[in-house]
């Protein structure tokens, strides 16, 4: 399905870039949202995205995966702004000395899955986003993070297990189980 | 047999609850106008993207434009004379405006301030220009602030052409 839609894009087509952006953005910006610590900055990033793309889109080449290429310029564009943010944060800490900062009020109606999520690295985040919410295949997450496609595996494995051990997932006799999640429930 | 796969259990509950944390982040979320459409659309930096050479283009048109208006006016593409011919509309428009009925006596060596040049009946004086400048300040004196509509502000200012501390007959 995803091969037929691509068919119809014309690289350099104002139309066809327009029905992109229409079909792809929440899927963007949900690994966005997945990438980031806020909502606000997953838009700023998600529109970032749009425009490079926009600027980009007469060089797009069709044998490439559209959507799997907008999601590399917004993995980019994620994590430049993740590095700009934890400068900024060296920043505030040093003009702090030290006093823990106050909670920010959006964190809390995020879930814990989210929130663990988010403190991965950005391109494992993406990977696990890629796989889980969006389907990808390994190809298409290594045009996406742009490694190649025997990374992907290895980086996949190592999200999940780095994810698993944030969340407390505990070994129960006979099973696991999501600590902290089965508690909520 | 998931008992025994930890690791595909945790997949599978990815696959359930990734979507589900993500689509609720997400939301409703509407997608605002696409780059495409902003790109097209005129905006307040729309000089900005003619870039130099359309900006100078621009520019010489407008001046072209108020030169030709100029040239129009006046019936001569000689900016000199543009300038003359605005000049003599000024002074020509002055005193229909401001000509005193009766040519004033001229105020003391005081040099002039903005607060004189609106002159009260002392300064303008109201009768010929023979009456002494004491008798016009002595009369003025008593009328200092003439009421609305009294014919006074038609003599507020010294007639074009008149220096300052100039007698009207000179």
């Amino acid at each position: 399905m995803e091969d037929a839609r691509q068919r119809e894009y014309r690289p350099g087509s104002a139309e066809d870039f327009d029905r992109l952006y229409g079909e792809t953005y929440r899927r963007l910006l949900g690994t966005l949202i997945a990438v980031l610590r806020d909502r606000a900055a997953a838009e700023d990033c998600a529109q970032e995205t749009y425009l490079r793309a926009f600027q980009a889109w007469a060089r797009w080449r069709p044998d490439a995966p559209v959507e799997a290429w907008l999601h590399r310029i917004a993995i980019n564009v994620a994590v430049s702004h993740r590095r700009r943010e934890r400068l900024r944060e060296a920043g505030e800490v040093i003009r702090r000395l030290g006093v823990p900062a106050a909670p920010d009020p959006t964190e809390t109606s995020t879930s814990e899955l989210l929130r663990e999520l988010r403190a991965l690295p950005p391109k494992q985040a993406a990977a696990l986003v890629l796989r889980h919410v969006h389907g990808y295949t390994n190809r298409e997450i290594a045009h996406a993070l742009g490694v190649p496609e025997r990374t992907v595996a290895s980086r996949l494995a190592a999200a999940r297990a780095r994810l698993q051990d944030r969340l407390g997932w505990m070994r129960v006799p006979g099973t696991w189980l999501p600590g902290s999640v089965a508690s909520d429930k | 047999m998931s008992r025994e796969d930890p690791v595909g259990d945790f997949e599978r509950w990815l696959d359930r609850e990734l979507p589900v944390a993500i689509a609720t982040a997400v939301r409703s979320a509407e997608p605002p106008p696409s780059p495409s459409a902003r790109a097209l659309r005129p905006s307040g930096r729309g000089v900005a993207r003619l870039g130099a050479r359309g900006a100078a283009a621009l520019c010489a048109i407008a001046l072209a434009a108020v030169g030709g208006g100029a040239a129009l006016a006046t019936g001569t593409p000689n900016p000199v004379t543009w300038g003359q011919s605005v000049v003599q509309a000024a002074v020509s428009v002055t005193p229909v405006q401001h000509t005193p009925a009766v040519t004033p006596e001229p105020p003391s060596v005081a040099p002039r301030t903005p607060a004189s040049t609106t002159q009260t009946p002392a300064a303008a004086g109201t009768a010929s220009p023979d009456q002494k400048p004491g008798q016009a300040k002595h009369q003025g004196s008593a009328e200092a602030t003439p009421p609305a509509g009294s014919g006074h502000a038609a003599r507020t200012h010294d007639p074009p052409g008149k220096a300052k501390g100039q007698k009207p007959d000179q």
